[in-house]
């Protein structure tokens, strides 16, 4: 058995009521009538709520229907109202509809005796703006989780973003805390070798000088071979330091132009590896940064050994230009060429030389491009931004 | 009447080697020595010798190439002889610039050296042969 229905009934004539109670109660059993005659009854019996609906009468001692509406809707905005009246205006209708009344009722014996269809339809009206709003809510709420659950996922691709990118940058400055670091080692050793072992070497060259001077090879036989023998080590020895730290800390280095750089690299492959080197600088080309430019210097050096060593020629050209904010430098020579692909996926010995001039350059944002056959030469073509220093 | 030289030069070693070499010959003899270009002019100023002769890379605040430009400004009669562990064209363009007179790398053989000091105390201006070389292919190398 069904709950029974909790009605409040608001009207002031006592036969009305009778006619209605009669009808809900007696006639369908499933309705529990609770009466209101006048205002006090209807706020007392209002304030014990628990109704599923009420039903109210237009004019009421002390009252106006539609205060009663409003009154239960202020109150419970969700407990439907259905009026019922004996005397009222299609006017009072509408206004009543408008100010959230679910039905309205003529007092007619015909209207009032299917008064308990109505209230039926009008709760199961209710029944289904509650379930719609609750749905509609429901929606409302899973639509907040998904924004928020959005929004979430947002944030911590951000983080994770942020500290991917943090890393990197941490391993960029490392990485040019590293080859700063080898930098500054380079320049004190070539210092060492030049200040202290070749001044030590240009003046025992000159005792020596001297020496073979004052004795005459007549008093001590055999004297003159020594000599020379000691001559000829410590010419050697000179050459070996000079070439040294020429290498780590090219002295041409102090001037910004690219071409005097290049043009002492390529007058030291001659003298000191008998290589030809063809150079051609386009444009007046300046590497303001002394890092940057031992760098580039460095990287041409290491290209041009990989001539020596590899390609097999004693021939290579050097061009240099600026193109679009980059610099550009490209190493080509004639000789035995490799395979590009194979020297990447095998990782040669002796291909290091190319893979850590890719990486050293990818910390000034530069590229290199490979462009090599083999028995038909290469050309290695490096790129640096023109504006862009070291990172410190 | 000896020529009076002075020696400009960082290195122990190389002063001895100076002192050795140039105090062999006739006409010429060490007249003073001084350890960095500030000390150089001092000496210089009080009692100038006959010729100068400058190592190229000197410790301190005053650099070789600083302390010819001032001797070239102060005396421009006195000749310079620089002396260089770098025997890079880049270095002598700039020496002969600044005011000296003439251009040894280190490297060349110690009677080199003595000769130089002579040709500079004549007036001629001095450089290699193999140096003379270098200048004039830098001059004179074609961009292709």
């Amino acid at each position: 058995m069904n709950k029974p229905i909790r009605i409040l009934y608001v009207d002031d004539s006592m036969l009305d009521r009778e006619l209605v109670r009669d009808v809900l109660e007696r006639e369908h059993s499933g309705f529990q009538i609770v009466e209101a005659k006048d205002k006090r009854e209807f706020m007392t019996r209002l304030a014990e709520g628990n109704y599923d609906l009420v039903l109210s009468d237009l004019h009421i001692l002390g009252f106006q229907g539609l205060q009663v509406l409003d009154t239960v809707k202020a109150q419970y905005p969700s407990l439907p109202v259905i009026i019922v009246t004996g005397t009222g205006t299609e006017e009072m209708a509408v206004e009543a509809m408008k100010r959230g009344a679910v039905d309205y009722v003529i007092k007619t014996p015909h209207h009032i005796r299917r008064l308990p269809m109505t209230i039926m339809a009008a709760l199961a009206k209710q029944r289904l703006e509650e379930e719609r709003r609750q749905a509609f809510e429901a929606l409302q709420e899973r639509e907040q989780q998904l924004r928020s659950l959005a929004e979430s996922l947002e944030d911590r691709v951000r983080q994770r973003t942020e500290a991917l990118q943090e890393k990197h940058e941490e391993v960029r400055r490392l990485a040019s805390a590293l080859t700063l670091a080898e930098q500054a080692e380079r320049r004190r050793i070539a210092r060492l070798l030049h200040d202290d072992l070749q001044q030590i070497l240009y003046g025992l060259r000159v005792r020596l000088h001297v020496l073979g001077l004052d004795f005459s090879v007549d008093i001590a036989p055999g004297l003159a071979e020594h000599l020379d023998y000691i001559k000829e080590s410590t010419e050697r020895a000179i050459d070996v330091t000079r070439t040294l730290s020429a290498e780590l800390n090219p002295p041409v280095l102090k001037g910004e132009e690219l071409e005097a750089v290049l043009q002492w690299l390529v007058q030291h492959m001659h003298e000191a590896y008998d290589l030809m080197v063809h150079l051609k600088v386009e444009g007046n080309l300046k590497v303001h940064s002394e890092d940057k430019r031992l760098f580039l210097v460095q990287l041409v050096r290491e290209l041009l050994f990989n001539v020596i060593k590899h390609a097999r020629v004693d021939e290579a050209w050097v061009e240099a230009y600026s193109d679009k904010g980059w610099l550009i430098i490209r190493v080509e020579d004639q000789g035995v060429g490799f395979d590009p692909e194979k020297v990447q996926r095998r990782h040669w010995k002796n291909s290091l030389g190319l893979f850590s001039v890719r990486e050293r350059l990818q910390l000034f944002g530069g590229r290199m491009e490979i462009d090599a056959q083999p028995d038909k030469g290469s050309r290695i073509t490096i790129a640096t931004p023109l504006e862009r220093e070291i990172p410190e | 009447m000896k020529s009076k030289i002075f020696v400009v030069e960082d290195h122990k070693e190389m002063r001895q080697a100076y002192a050795l070499l140039i105090n062999r010959e006739p006409d010429l003899e060490i007249y003073d020595m001084a350890v960095t270009g500030e000390e150089a002019l001092e000496k210089i100023e009080s009692d100038p010798p006959d010729l100068v002769v400058i190592d190229l890379s000197l410790p301190g605040g005053m650099s070789g190439l600083k302390l010819i430009k001032q001797l070239h400004e102060d005396r421009p009669n006195l000749p310079l002889l620089v002396v260089s562990g770098h025997d890079d064209v880049y270095y002598a363009e700039g020496v002969l610039q600044a005011g000296a007179h003439g251009f040894v790398d280190k490297k060349e053989a110690p009677y080199v050296m003595v000769d130089a000091i002579r040709r500079v105390l004549q007036g001629e201006q001095y450089l290699s042969e193999r140096m003379r070389q270098k200048l004039e292919n830098r001059k004179t190398r074609p961009l292709n």
